[in-house]
């Protein structure tokens, strides 16, 4: 431990009542979360956003059932409070307990983890901060046509303490921001968006602000608004079955929804079936699914460095780890917690349980699950020998069912590939398909120097909504006989 | 802690934002939260959660310079010092020379009972015994999912303008995912008291369904006439909704921009967003304390009305209708009670009048492919039926459609007569289920 952690007496004090009050396991933790949100939109700042909240989670099993109880009150009886009533909602779980809880073991680990920063986000000027923001905006709103011309930069520290009835005591320090512009171009029947590095909001990681300063969002705004100008004139997407090259935040965001969550455990496992959905996959697939072609090798790490998805333990203190998914295009293996690695015969959990907040209930999330790179050296050599086709960049729309199979994913810029080139501009770039086929198509991947860590400080899971923070590391890559531009 | 903290001590505690020195203006805001969620799946409570939490949120305003912070330290010193937070951000903030200044004194409307004491205080095996009386109705086989929750929230604002709101509000919701045989039904319910909610019937309802979408076949893509039933309804008009913020018709990024007065869609079609009717939830008050208004949006098919916050207000030169978000908020008012008007037609009826088409129980992953077209694309799922002769026949697998809202609403020729409730935590939506006589599938799946 060092001096910055936060301190455990919270989470000691709740485990000595929980234990008293009948609980077979616990674990506290003790959370302290600031974030920092700015937006400029047009040139003028729109909003600036502090937040800071410090709660403490408590969760437990009695009886074979969970119980989970969380306050932000920390008064002198909080703790007490917090655990009596977690296991006060596990003793109700008896009325329809079917099987008891069983969790995976874990080594007890004593440990101190922080996120490696060079530069804190929090002691950067605000003004500064602001200033590259404003700069950014109206460098776009120059080229004409153009507004809204937004760029933000939002920023987080996650403080922890993680102490269970068995021995873990874990102190983290988590930092991550990130930043992204984008510019909206309005037109008679079509309102085209065009974003740096990304969309909905732009590119997160685990570091300090030097991710934002290594952005260039100045440099990168010019181009932005004059291709959100040219959209509005380029023609629509049209429909066929073709070669599709895809830039690596689409096949970022293309892992997230058919590799990503359908190999999250609770979900193949039904325990998300109301809400987030379930899956395609069963427990006996591992190890004999054909996942995708021999170019589709994906790995579940944890320790990127940098990546948004990088800890180094998860909410339940297990130290995090690497896990293969697809190896050669065989699916190998879930993301799971020590639950759900129990109950289908795993060693032990894959390291992937973490909740928004002290608030939240951990869950199974993705981490960085990433496309491994290829060897294709540029997209020029990815777009080598496409007589026809279409080159597809920055997500705009996606949506996939509920068992992660049939999917279409909507993107903000597209280019005609003629003769092995990139020609024409076309708008409204769509494309669908199946899980398995679509990675059964997968022709080529680009190599180490085309490949980075996406983050993604948006997914979705669990109810009451909580908001989860990954990341996929990709490359450009080409698909064969892809179904595009079917939409009306 | 199950029980309100009242209004008095609430704006002791924001006072101690209001009296910062240096400042223009102030907006203090708290929210005190609590209650429980009991998720169930496999037909067995998995994940139940309790809990409470209290935050502050203050908004600065010095020489035009805008600045807001928040904190759950919820004592005068941990507000008085978050009050200086945003001050320090508004200091270094530009001047916001489109700031609207904040909401002074208005009286709150009349509504009906919006808090109900014996829901805040629901216990965890309260919530338990009601999951169970839900899963007690299902069939042979079959499995549920779903969650059932009990929330109290206690909302108080004040400004150095002279705002000075305080609300209470609870909500109770269930829903569940019905499954067996390979087929999947769904149910939901909410109201402002966990009595007024019957989780036997969700469950009855959504096993029902389950049992009849066994055996599905495989339909065909392509333009089809449809019912949709309410909460199918209910996901079209939540993506509807940026389409009545004045912010976005402002920026001409909606598909209503120059559009007012003009019929955009069914002579049918009366949509409202109307957080003070009956059975509306939550406070009746938005995020800058401003009072709520019912906005009339489209009236027999007509845009009539735009909902707006201070801002979209003070830049059209007309009043806020009480749909503003929390500062710091980039986007613009927002409609969160949605309300489309039943017609006199019985679903039956509905089913009646097409020969053959399909009948949609919910949407799923909905997204905006173009907004400005409203075009979206997303799934049916849990009870996706053929219609064939007037009546509802055998089930259909899934399928995916790409479809303009504003372009199907334009074909609906029969409005369902009773409206259900879809509600989450961000708002509610009320809807009839909807005769269409054209919608857009474009591909089949495989469940």
């Amino acid at each position: 431990m060092t001096d910055d952690d936060i301190g455990a007496e919270p989470c000691r004090r709740a485990l000595e009542v929980a234990r008293a009050a009948g609980a077979s396991y616990a674990d506290a933790r003790l959370v302290d979360l600031e974030s920092e949100h700015l937006a400029v939109r047009d040139g003028e700042v729109q909003g600036v956003g502090q937040t800071s909240s410090l709660g403490l989670g408590v969760r437990v099993l009695r009886d074979g059932c969970w119980g989970f109880a969380a306050t932000g009150d920390l008064g002198p009886r909080a703790a007490e409070d917090a655990a009596r009533l977690a296991v006060e909602v596990a003793a109700a779980g008896r009325a329809t307990r079917r099987a008891p809880v069983r969790l995976a073991p874990v080594e007890p680990v004593e440990a101190s983890w922080a996120t490696p920063v060079v530069e804190d986000p929090f002691a950067v000027a605000l003004d500064d901060k602001l200033a590259l923001l404003v700069a950014a905006s109206r460098a776009m709103l120059e080229v004409d046509g153009v507004s809204p011309a937004e760029a933000r930069q939002h920023a987080w520290r996650r403080r922890s303490r993680i102490v269970s009835s068995e021995g873990t005591d874990v102190a983290q320090t988590i930092v991550q921001c990130g930043a992204g512009i984008a510019a909206t171009a309005v037109g008679e029947a079509e309102t085209q968006v065009r974003s740096y590095p990304n969309s909905f909001g732009g590119d997160f990681g685990s570091e300090g602000y030097e991710l934002v300063r290594r952005l260039d969002l100045v440099g990168h705004a010019p181009r932005v608004a004059e291709e959100a100008v040219e959209l509005l004139s380029a023609p629509a997407c049209p429909a066929a079955a073709t070669t599709l090259v895809l830039d690596g935040s689409q096949v970022a965001l293309q892992v997230h929804e058919s590799i990503g969550h359908p190999v999250e455990l609770d979900r193949v496992l039904g325990m998300e079936a109301a809400y987030a959905g379930t899956s395609f996959l069963t427990p006996g697939d591992t190890g004999r699914l054909r996942y995708g072609s021999p170019r589709l090798s994906v790995l579940a790490n944890a320790t990127t460095p940098g990546a948004l998805g990088t800890f180094g333990y998860d909410d339940e203190g297990v130290p995090a780890t690497s896990t293969p998914i697809v190896t050669e295009g065989v699916f190998q293996g879930f993301l799971s917690s020590r639950e759900t690695a129990a109950e289908v015969g795993l060693a032990r959990s894959g390291a992937t349980v973490r909740a928004q907040s002290w608030a939240h209930l951990p869950l199974i999330r993705m981490t960085n699950v990433s496309l491994e790179a290829g060897t294709a050296g540029s997209l020029d050599e990815l777009l080598d020998g496409i007589d026809r086709g279409l080159y597809l960049e920055t997500n705009r729309s996606w949506s996939i069912d509920d068992r992660r199979v049939d999917f279409q994913f909507g993107t903000e810029w597209g280019r005609e590939i003629r003769h092995g080139r990139l020609g024409r501009v076309v708008r409204n770039g769509t494309y669908g398909g199946r899980t398995l086929p679509f990675w059964a198509s997968l022709d080529a991947v680009g190599g180490p120097a085309l490949w980075k860590a996406w983050g993604l400080p948006n997914c979705g899971k669990g109810q009451p909504g909580q908001v989860g923070y990954v990341a996929h590391g990709a490359a450009p890559a080409r698909f064969l006989d892809v179904a595009v531009g079917s939409t009306r | 802690m199950r029980e309100p903290w009242g209004a008095d001590h609430l704006h002791h505690l924001l006072d101690a934002a209001l009296g910062i020195d240096g400042a223009d203006q102030v907006e203090a805001r708290a929210v005190h939260a609590w209650g429980g969620l009991a998720r169930f799946a496999r037909s067995t409570v998995h994940q139940h959660v309790a809990g409470d939490d209290t935050t502050v949120s203050v908004r600065v305003v010095t020489r035009g310079r805008v600045g807001v912070a928040s904190t759950n330290e919820v004592n005068p010193a941990g507000v008085a010092a978050t009050g200086e937070r945003a001050l320090a951000s508004a200091r270094l903030s530009p001047p916001d020379p489109t700031f609207p200044g904040l909401a002074g004194p208005a009286p709150l409307p009349p509504v009906g009972p919006r808090f109900d004491a014996a829901t805040a205080a629901a216990s965890p095996e309260r919530r338990s015994r009601a999951v169970a009386r839900l899963l007690a109705r299902l069939g042979p086989g079959q499995e549920a999912a779903g969650a059932l929750s009990t929330g109290a929230t206690e909302v108080a604002l004040a400004t150095t303008a002279g705002a000075r709101l305080h609300g209470l509000a609870t909500r109770a919701a269930v829903s569940t995912v019905v499954t067996g045989a390979g087929a999947s039904g769904h149910a939901e319910e909410a109201a402002v008291a966990l009595d007024a909610l019957s989780p036997a019937e969700v469950g009855a309802r959504a096993a029902g369904t389950a049992e009849a979408a066994v055996d599905p076949r495989t339909p065909v893509p392509g333009d089809h006439e449809v019912v949709l039933l309410p909460a199918a309804v209910a996901t079209l008009l939540d993506h509807l909704a940026p389409a009545f913020s004045a912010k976005t018709v402002a920026e001409g990024r909606s598909p209503f921009s120059d559009r007012m007065g003009e019929a955009v869609v069914s002579p049918l079609l009366d949509l409202a967003d109307d957080a003070l009717s009956e059975g509306a939830l939550g406070v009746p008050f938005d995020g800058e304390g401003t009072p709520k208004v019912r906005v009339p949006l489209l009236d027999g098919g007509v845009v009539r009305g735009l909902v707006h916050d201070r801002a979209s207000a003070a830049a059209a030169g007309t009043h806020s209708t009480g749909h503003g978000l929390p500062a710091p908020n980039p986007f613009g008012p927002w409609p969160s009670h949605l309300a489309l008007a039943p017609g006199a037609t019985g679903v039956e009826e509905l089913v009646g009048g097409i020969e053959r088409g399909l009948l949609v129980t919910r949407f799923w992953y909905t997204r905006e492919v173009n907004p400005k077209r409203t075009l979206l694309t997303g799934m049916t799922r849990d009870g996706t039926f053929l219609i064939e002769g007037g009546r509802r026949g055998p089930a259909v697998r899934n399928l995916r459609y790409n479809q303009s809202i504003v372009e199907a609403l334009a074909t609906c020729d029969g409005v369902g007569d009773r409206a259900a409730t879809t509600s989450d935590e961000g708002g509610h939506i009320r809807a009839p289920a909807l005769r269409l006589r054209s919608f857009r599938f474009t591909s089949a799946s495989d469940h």
